[in-house]
């Protein structure tokens, strides 16, 4: 019987014109985005891994130089652009792609590439991601919202029910007739984006894919759910289907802009004037505690001590190489402190938007799909954090080298290629696949609420299902 | 009573009886006083951060001009003091209409801190903000008026024919003598009326709430915003009515109008996005940054020659340092030649922003969502021209200040107290409100024609009205 039911309702779906009209607009459209986000990627690969390779071979090819002076020079790094990208860019047009790692400071990720974008942008860019989650919705409410409704006010309901079907069995067949026609719609726009990554060949990242692909169908599957209790409910298929307009415009347009700002009031970020300041004053004042000035004496007087000499150019190391490892010492405490001062504000507006996500699952399934793709905030916070770990190692290694290998007050040392190639290159390694989803615990607790919530609301639904129309 | 007041008194009764359609007009009110409020939030946020670092800088100045008067040397040196010491904050003051669209105000700088150094140093600086909000996008007036305008234009008029068809209210009306078409318009022009006094409103009450009424010109752009909105709106409805004016069912017509949404607010905006940023991408940021660092690097090693000409001119100076002053002449030869390659780099990001905009402006006709968008985003200076002005008029600005110092410097000359006092100040020219004016009226001239296309054929259309 449910497969009776099933049959007839995966008939009925793609029998229906404007379904069939729809699905091929939408295929379109995730053609043009598909092709338009490829062509994008693969000359972002070029030039960044172009790019990377030409900062790599100026830094060992800088010649003859204090390593100081090396340290003021720095080199970039380059974010890389990860292949499911093209798929959801996420936070990324958002924020920079590069940040110069050079000496006592901790610089901003620059290069926003929506700062290149028209005013138009704010729209939202048609990307894949942005076709699953907005145009897909709506396709799958207008082909359900009419499911119960529609029957009821054409009488058939009351005849089905009269063949012996259970109301529970007659549900089940819908949700999986509909579902079942609405995948098969898909399949093509499937197919299209698992070609586009098998052209990637081995760097193909599979397994995120997939369970991309999983969520979706997830989401999908609760909004097929959620329109078949509201059109078992509703008063009319009119009413189902308004019901359903004004929820998917809510959750997909309204609410996400709503949370986004309310978290900007809870929680501000500072201005990068404000952010420097607090910065500049917490170095000069050696982070409120011993003044950097009195902290190098101590170090000296403790040096001095230690090798029993009298002053600094008996010394076995050069004292400026010291110098320079307290004021990198204060300089990172003090970027740490106001980072993690910025990170919190950030984190907290994220708290927000992921907390009004509970009403609704687009939301959710946005912060999971861009932690999947490897485009969220966190992501982004994943490279920075590395590019600054790998700054603070080679700013280490150049002022050591100072201390080491140069003389006491030598103001004209220089070192060469050797040390240039010691320090190796920043690269960039995407977390592995199961940190982003541990970081997915909330947006999948939403989901699994929502689902557990419209089973509840179905199995209700079903038991006092009406059969005649008002 | 008139006839027309009569069927508009009794059309208001039937919405009042309806219960969501009141609700939905408060709430569109609601809603628009809480963006402008969360427009004027955000936008005091800068506001308040300008001001703090101009009095900052101003206080700074006090300090150095009474050191320079005791003869302190660091506060007479110009090297020292333009090159590494004193900042100019300048400031974007904030549009009249700004709180009402953020548009690109959150995205592109409205403040830059300049030095002597080169104008490149500055110009590549962004603002701090949580990269997840500006993907989402801000929840604005211009946002309630393109994206939830519509829907609520959609929900009052999408059964505007087929529903009194569907419960036969149309044949009792035409049986008793009316015409139909008179009947329908007088119930559409009642509910599209009642729309557009909601728009009036409500843009009064956004800017009372965005603090916009007591600026300059406000009225005027007031009257210009509550003008799109109302033409937005009534193209929302002329579209109603022309899909009413078939045969087609209640849900078919919602249906249908909720595609017409996709793709005027969604698609076509999205679309031409894409369109602009394919056929005129944007110069590459990456090899901006490349390119930097190589000019940088060939700018040092002249400093570093300037350095060894130096201490072949000055022997006895061997193992020590450079005086200040040739070493500033110095930092501003580099910064000279490093700006001197790096701007026409940076203008090459404005020169394809405007090709994008141009043809955004070409293909905006396709929508009347975009047109309205660019409408209410032009007349709150959010388009992103009011910045490149900005930067622009702040460029100009940035070759007086590095004068002001250079010149001192070249000439061996000491700063004064009084040349603190003459220190150049920034005053942003506003662009001319007709100029607002003439970039608006062609897409509200064509939304006007789009509309009195709409109704022309949605009349017509009902000439063949299906009363059963």
């Amino acid at each position: 019987m449910v497969l009776t039911a099933a049959r007839k309702e995966f008939r009925g779906v793609l029998r229906d014109g404007r379904v069939l009209a729809g699905a091929l607009v939408l295929l379109l459209l995730a053609a043009v985005a598909l092709a338009s986000a490829g062509a994008r990627y693969e000359s972002l690969a070029r030039e960044r891994a172009v790019a990377q390779a030409l900062i790599a071979e100026q830094w060992s090819q800088q010649g003859e130089k204090n390593p100081h002076s090396a340290a003021h020079y720095g080199v970039y790094a380059f974010r890389p652009v990860l292949p499911l990208a093209f798929f959801d860019p996420g936070v990324l047009p958002y924020a920079g792609v590069s940040i110069w790692l050079e000496a006592h400071k901790q610089n901003f990720a620059t290069g926003r590439p929506a700062d290149d974008m028209t005013p138009l942008a704010r729209f939202g860019e048609l990307s894949l991601a942005f076709i699953l989650q907005a145009f897909v919705p709506l396709g799958v409410l207008l082909m359900s919202h009419a499911a119960f409704a529609g029957e009821r006010e054409q009488g058939t309901l009351r005849q089905v029910l009269a063949s012996g079907i259970t109301p529970a069995r007659l549900f089940i067949g819908k949700f999986l007739g509909i579902g079942a026609a609405a995948l098969l719609l898909l399949a093509p726009l499937w197919a299209l984006c698992l070609l586009a990554l098998a052209l990637l060949g081995a760097q193909a990242p599979w397994a995120a894919a997939l369970s991309l692909s999983a969520v979706y169908l997830a989401y999908f599957a609760i909004l097929l759910l959620l329109a078949l209790v509201v059109s078992a409910r509703a008063s009319s298929s009119q009413a189902a289907l308004l019901t359903l307009l004004a929820f998917w415009a809510l959750m997909t347009f309204v609410l996400p802009r709503v949370a986004a700002d309310v978290g900007r009031l809870v929680a501000p970020t500072p201005t990068a004037a404000e952010f420097q300041r607090a910065v500049d004053e917490d170095i000069a004042t050696g982070m409120g505690g011993e003044p950097p000035a009195e902290r190098i004496a101590r170090r000296r007087e403790a040096l001095l001590r230690l090798y029993k000499v009298g002053s600094e150019s008996e010394l076995p190391i050069n004292f400026q190489g010291v110098v320079l490892a307290i004021q990198d010492e204060i300089g990172n405490a003090a970027y740490d402190k106001h980072f993690a001062q910025l990170h919190g504000a950030i984190n907290r507006q994220a708290d927000v938007f992921e907390a009004a996500s509970v009403l609704s699952p687009r939301m959710a399934l946005a912060l999971i799909s861009q932690e999947l793709a490897g485009t969220s905030l966190a992501h982004q916070r994943h490279f920075e954090r590395g590019a600054e770990v790998f700054r603070r190692g080679l700013m280490e290694l150049l002022n050591r080298d100072i201390m080491l290998n140069s003389r006491p007050g030598q103001t004209d040392y220089r070192a060469g290629p050797e040390l240039w190639r010691r320090t190796g290159e920043y690269r960039y390694l995407p977390e592995p696949l199961r940190l982003s989803w541990a970081r997915c615990a909330a947006p999948l607790t939403v989901l699994a609420l929502w689902t557990l919530v419209l089973l509840i609301a179905a199995t209700a639904t079903v038991r006092h299902l009406r059969v005649i129309a008002a | 009573m008139s006839p027309s007041w009569d069927r508009f008194a009794e059309e208001m009764r039937l919405l009042r009886r309806e219960g969501v359609a009141p609700w939905a007009l408060v709430g569109l009110l609601l809603l628009i006083a809480a963006a402008a409020l969360n427009g004027r939030a955000l936008l005091a946020a800068q506001d308040a951060a300008s001001a703090s670092l101009a009095a900052e800088a101003a206080t700074l100045v006090e300090a150095l001009a009474a050191q320079a008067a005791r003869g302190v040397p660091a506060a007479r040196d110009p090297g020292s003091v333009g090159f590494s010491v004193l900042t100019r904050p300048v400031a974007l003051p904030q549009a009249t209409l700004a709180p009402l669209a953020i548009g690109q105000g959150d995205l592109l700088p409205a403040r830059y801190e300049l030095t002597a150094r080169g104008a490149h140093q500055f110009l590549v600086r962004t603002e701090l903000d949580s990269p997840l909000r500006l993907s989402v996008g801000n929840f604005d007036v211009a946002f309630v008026i393109v994206w939830l305008l519509p829907l609520l234009a959609i929900g009052l008029s999408y059964g505007i024919v087929s529903a009194e068809r569907e419960r036969g209210v149309l044949a009792l009306a035409v049986a008793a003598g009316a015409s139909p078409v008179r009947f329908v318009l007088g119930k559409w022009g009642s509910r599209l009326l009642l729309v557009i006094a909601c728009v009036w409103l409500a843009t009064l009450l956004a800017g009372a709430a965005g603090g916009a009424l007591t600026r300059p010109g406000a009225w005027i752009l007031l009257a210009i915003w509550s003008l799109a909105g109302t033409l937005y709106a009534m193209f929302w409805f002329a579209l109603a009515l022309w899909v009413n004016a078939g045969t087609g069912g209640s849900e078919r017509n919602a249906t249908v109008l909720t595609g017409a949404w996709l793709v005027f607010v969604i698609l076509a905006p999205a679309m031409t996005n894409l369109a602009a940023t394919t056929a005129f991408a944007a110069p590459s940021r990456i090899n901006l940054t490349t390119e930097l660092r190589e000019a940088t690097e060939a700018a040092d090693r002249e400093a570093a020659a300037a350095r060894d000409r130096y201490f072949f001119d000055h022997p006895e100076m061997q193992g020590g340092e450079m005086d200040k002053r040739a070493y500033f002449a110095s930092v501003a030869r580099s910064e000279q030649r490093i700006a001197g390659e790096m701007l026409p780099m940076l203008l090459a990001f404005d020169v394809q922003a405007l090709r994008q905009q141009r043809l955004v402006s070409l293909l905006q006709y396709l929508s009347p969502g975009t047109l309205t968008y660019q409408v209410l985003t032009a007349l709150a200076g959010s388009d992103g021209a009011r910045h490149r002005l900005f930067r622009t008029q702040v460029l100009r600005f940035h070759e007086q200040w590095s004068r002001f110092f250079v010149a001192r410097l070249d000439a061996g000359r000491d700063l004064t107290a009084d040349d603190y006092a003459r220190l150049p100040t920034f005053v942003f020219t506003e662009p001319p409100l007709a100029e607002s004016l003439r970039q608006v009226a062609p897409p509200l001239l064509a939304l006007a024609l789009i509309v009195t296309a709409l109704f022309a054929g949605a009349l017509r259309r009902l000439r063949r009205l299906v009363v059963v």
